[in-house]
């Protein structure tokens, strides 16, 4: 059932003074048409973690230290070039955060989507156009926009015809990095409903990385929060909405309610996230943290169970605060799994 | 659009139209029409929401609020005085007086200027005070806005998204202005840190009284900063009233269409089969320009563009023809 | 598309007429040619045949349209170091210029991308520095050194390649193979440039990511967009070529148009001059309108402006 499992992946990128570790043992697992959240921000790693998978870190000077990425089993840091070459675009297709950018201005839209449709699938100009074309109906994209330019159509048009681009090949996973980022609010909710759409129709995967909680919670089944090149919360996606633990998952929700501004004051974090170079292997959150001990600054993080559930996270104080308690109701259970030691 | 209570009028705009000539050679040289009826108001001390999607106007808008382009027809005045009578010395007073902050924090800066240099610029530009003086201005500037003096003597790619924004709204207030346009100064930023310049902009105006135009996708933000609120679609105010009124009582489709995207937590299963752009600036159709995307369109909506606007109740405007009183 | 191609040649030949009135009005600025036809010792009656047969005493509007319909039959007047028509020597000429521009442009196309693709791709490698400083060592080098050398190894010393004249197929080679190579370097550099700056991209990453293979990804989506700029380069190349490098010519005697305009400036042939120019300014009009509907035909982006 698991398609993509990622484990222990650390990525960074090589500094004069050491190593800036933007991705820190950071282990999850897509499961075969599931819908999979990546929720943080800048800098948080998600983007990094996609660009890991997709094995294209090497291009954006980036080296991997260490873990696996497993597709249906195979290790893919081990492909070749021919093999890489099929498994992008072919297995796990991409859609970007800004179309308009990542379209190549000198061809039609219609022409990009066959392009891939005749590099995967090995159908002709005729037939990959003819398929293209049912793809737009599909999508929604007016017919006579086949022949149109990347220029000449608007944002919330161009994330579709990305996701054109992506279901193309029939891919079994698509990794979608940002997608409404860069639309209009009413032009987000459309384009989720398409997501929502290919998702059904497709029975493809996905792997959605945003930093805006309502995509997220209105895709997938289940999320990862990521900070400073960490997981901090995984889980079902009801479940962390409805009872975050970690501190991050919790300021994130408030600030990003939108709700909250009906109130005198908006809830923010203050305060920014760390410069991963050569992290440390505490909590990096503590700084900004309303709960902060000096426990905090001392013990090392790891992910500890909250549930039977597969609800992780990564608050020393709340990991001791369940085994308190279990261990007053008798229960002696040993909550700490998955621990590592972070960084080096 | 009728009288508004007679407060000090700090901005007003009369039937803004702003049209391009676009096309090339010696023919095929169509009009595109931007803005076609823009009129709104803001008073000393008040803040104004515009919003709208891209293409808008909302940028145009801003252009001819701080007079980088002349309107084709219409009136911009500013305490009074029309911007098309100004002279050399009006303008110098209105550049001290009106500032803007932008959407990219990093695209508003000089790469090569530190800080200090950002700060003391306008101070420089206008000859005010000794060289001294600007320097403690710059650092008082740093620390209003949040940040340590010490950062003035860095550069701009040092910094994060939400720290550049705050150096911009410093930026913007050392010639103490009066009124602030704010061209989405939060939607490039990550969600933790909106708030953190929400928060700013809304302690500076109550401590400073500085007039806001704000202008924004996200009709959320909107609702936290500005007293009032008009909604503008393809270069056209379509509702325009207090927020209160715009949140509790909101009569455009558009507007009600605004409001459900900011909230909506579910996705339901029934999905728009084509997708909607908004009508072609060069040839805009006869009715409403909203009516393809409109749940309430009629035959009359197509038929004849709905200019006039309808007082809903004191103060508050639409044009929705659906509107009954 | 049309639109933009009808637009090119409207504002072509308004360039085009702007110039003959300058070339006219400069050429008649710099003294009138009757101080130099006209014999020193002729009487006033005879001074008053000679004006009249050459059409000087007529007012000067009239001359020129006297000019412009004689240039559009193709009588660009007589030269008065011959008193043979212009048109003949030019048009005699201009096909030799012709064929040694193309094939110097051939061998500076073909060179030039060469060059400029493959130190693209050996740009991480020990080659990048060696393909730079070769770049910049031909584009230090004055062309008709380098063309003395070549003529004197292959030419003098070796008696392999013709030096002089246009007498058959193996004389191309020295001049378009010399010039041709020096020229090529200066495409390289730019293309080279350009196309590292585009596999930096967002819309390449996407190509990559979309797992299109290599030379796909190379020769048709980054090369294309890297042309655009090599297009304009090409483009002036060819016009200069075209309207006769005196240089290349003249180290070869090549019977082309760039000779011609060398003797006849020396000559103070002003009829010559005269009709050189017209022509001249024809070919860099052409192939700029040309180069112009070629921009247009790769980029999407420049049809819908002027």
């Amino acid at each position: 059932m698991a398609l993509l499992e990622v484990k222990d992946l650390v990525t960074y990128f090589p500094h004069e003074k050491g190593k800036v570790q933007v991705v820190d043992h950071v282990s999850f697992t897509v499961n075969e048409r599931e819908c999979f959240g990546i929720i943080g921000e800048s800098g948080c790693g998600k983007s990094m973690t996609a660009t890991s998978v997709m094995q294209y870190h090497n291009e954006v000077g980036a080296k991997i230290g260490g873990g696996q990425i497993l597709f249906e089993g195979r290790d893919v840091m081990s492909f070749g070039k021919k093999e890489l070459q099929d498994y992008r675009g072919g297995e796990v297709a991409m859609i970007m955060q800004n179309t308009m950018s990542a379209l190549d201005p000198l061809f039609t839209v219609g022409d990009q989507v066959a392009e891939t449709i005749r590099r995967h699938t090995g159908a002709g100009k005729k037939e990959a156009r003819k398929r293209a074309e049912e793809i737009f109906t599909f999508l929604g994209i007016p017919a006579d926009r086949y022949k149109a330019y990347p220029h000449e159509l608007s944002g919330g048009m161009l994330q579709r015809i990305a996701g054109g681009i992506a279901i193309g090949s029939n891919p079994k996973l698509i990794i979608a990095d940002e997608p409404t980022t860069a639309l209009d609010a009413t032009v987000q909710l459309q384009y989720m409903q398409l997501l929502k759409k290919i998702q059904k129709q497709t029975k493809a995967a996905i792997l959605l990385i945003s930093h805006d909680i309502r995509v997220i919670q209105m895709m997938c089944s289940r999320i990862a929060v990521m900070y400073a090149g960490q997981i901090v919360e995984e889980g079902n996606t009801d479940e962390i909405m409805e009872h975050p633990v970690h501190p991050y998952t919790k300021a994130l929700l408030e600030a990003a309610n939108p709700h909250a501004l009906k109130v005198d004051r908006i809830s923010t974090i203050n305060g920014q996230p760390p410069f991963l170079l050569n992290p440390p292997a505490t909590c990096r959150f503590a700084d900004r943290c309303a709960n902060c001990t000096h426990r905090c600054h001392q013990q090392e993080t790891g992910l500890y169970a909250d549930n039977d559930g597969g609800h992780f996270h990564r608050c020393i104080l709340a990991a001791e605060e369940k085994e308190r308690n279990a261990t007053e109701n008798g229960k002696i259970e040993a909550f700490r799994i998955r621990e590592h030691k972070a960084a080096i | 659009m009728p009288q508004k209570m007679e407060r000090s009028k700090l901005l007003e705009l009369e039937n803004i139209k702003q049209q391009y000539k676009v096309g090339f050679g010696f023919r095929n040289k169509k009009t595109a029409v931007c803005l076609s009826d823009i009129s709104f108001d803001i008073e000393e001390g008040q803040t104004l929401g515009l919003v709208g999607e891209s293409g808008s106007g909302k940028t145009t808008t801003t252009r001819v609020v701080l007079g980088i382009e002349a309107p084709t027809s219409g009136d911009v005045r500013y305490k009074g005085k029309s911007l098309s009578e100004y002279g050399r010395k009006d303008w110098k007073q209105f550049r001290q007086e009106v500032q803007a902050v932008f959407q990219n924090p990093l695209d508003s800066f000089d790469p090569r200027f530190k800080v200090r240099k950002i700060l003391e610029e306008p101070l420089s530009i206008n000859n005010i005070g000794s060289p001294t003086e600007r320097r403690e201005k710059a650092e008082s500037l740093l620390e209003m806005v949040g940040l340590s003096a010490e950062f003035a003597d860095r550069y701009p790619h040092e910094f994060s998204g939400g720290q550049l924004q705050r150096i911009a709204i410093a930026r913007a207030l050392a010639l103490g202005p009066k009124l602030l346009v704010l061209d989405e100064p939060v939607s490039a930023l990550d969600v933790s840190v909106r708030g953190q310049i929400l928060n700013l902009l809304h302690d500076l105006q109550v401590e400073k009284k500085i007039s806001y135009l704000y202008i924004s996708h996200d009709i959320a933000s909107v609702r936290y900063l500005c007293d009032k609120i008009a909604i503008i679609y393809f270069g056209q105010i379509v509702e325009y009233g207090s927020t209160e009124q715009i949140f509790e009582k909101p009569i455009h489709p558009y507007t009600k269409e605004l409001l459900k995207a900011g909230v909506v937590t579910e996705l339901s299963d029934n999905v728009e089969s084509v997708v909607h752009e908004v009508p072609s600036v060069t040839d805009p159709p006869p009715g409403c320009p909203f009516a393809d995307r409109c749940p309430v369109c009629t035959g009359a909506c197509r038929a004849k563009n709905p200019t006039e606007y309808k007082e809903v109740e004191k103060g508050h405007f639409s044009t929705c023809i659906h509107y009954t009183i | 598309m049309f639109k933009y191609v009808l637009d090119k040649l409207i504002q072509s030949f308004a360039t085009l007429l702007i110039v003959v009135i300058a070339i006219f009005l400069i050429t008649r600025a710099t003294g009138s040619p009757e101080d130099i036809y006209i014999p020193m010792d002729a009487t006033d009656e005879m001074r008053d045949v000679y004006m009249a047969n050459l059409g000087l005493d007529k007012p000067l509007p009239l001359q020129f349209v006297y000019f412009v319909k004689e240039a559009l039959h193709g009588n660009l007047g007589n030269s008065y170091a011959t008193r043979k028509p212009v048109m003949d020597s030019i048009a005699t000429r201009f096909p030799n210029t012709v064929r040694l521009a193309l094939s110097i442009m051939l061998v500076t196309t073909v060179l030039g991308f060469a060059f400029g693709i493959v130190s693209t791709l050996l740009r991480k490698t020990v080659w990048n520095k060696f393909f730079l400083s070769f770049f910049a060592l031909c584009h230090s080098i004055p062309g008709f050194f380098v063309l003395m050398i070549a003529i004197d190894v292959f030419g003098v010393r070796l008696r392999v390649l013709p030096i002089a004249g246009n007498s058959g197929l193996l004389s191309y080679i020295l001049p378009s193979c010399t010039m041709g190579l020096l020229f090529s370097t200066n495409i390289a550099l730019v293309l080279r440039n350009s196309m590292v700056e585009i596999m930096d991209s967002e819309y390449i990453k996407l190509v990559k990511l979309k797992g299109m293979k290599e030379h796909n990804v190379i020769l048709k989506h980054v090369l294309k967009n890297a042309s655009i700029p090599v297009v304009g380069m090409l483009s002036m190349m060819l016009a200069m070529q075209l309207t006769g490098t005196m240089i290349t010519e003249t180290m070869f005697a090549w019977p082309g148009i760039g000779l011609l305009t060398y003797q006849s400036i020396i000559n103070r042939d002003y009829a010559m001059i005269q009709g050189l120019v017209v022509i001249m300014t024809l070919i860099v009009i052409s192939v700029n309108f040309f180069a112009d509907i070629l921009y247009a035909a790769i980029d999407p982006r420049i049809r819908g402006q002027v």
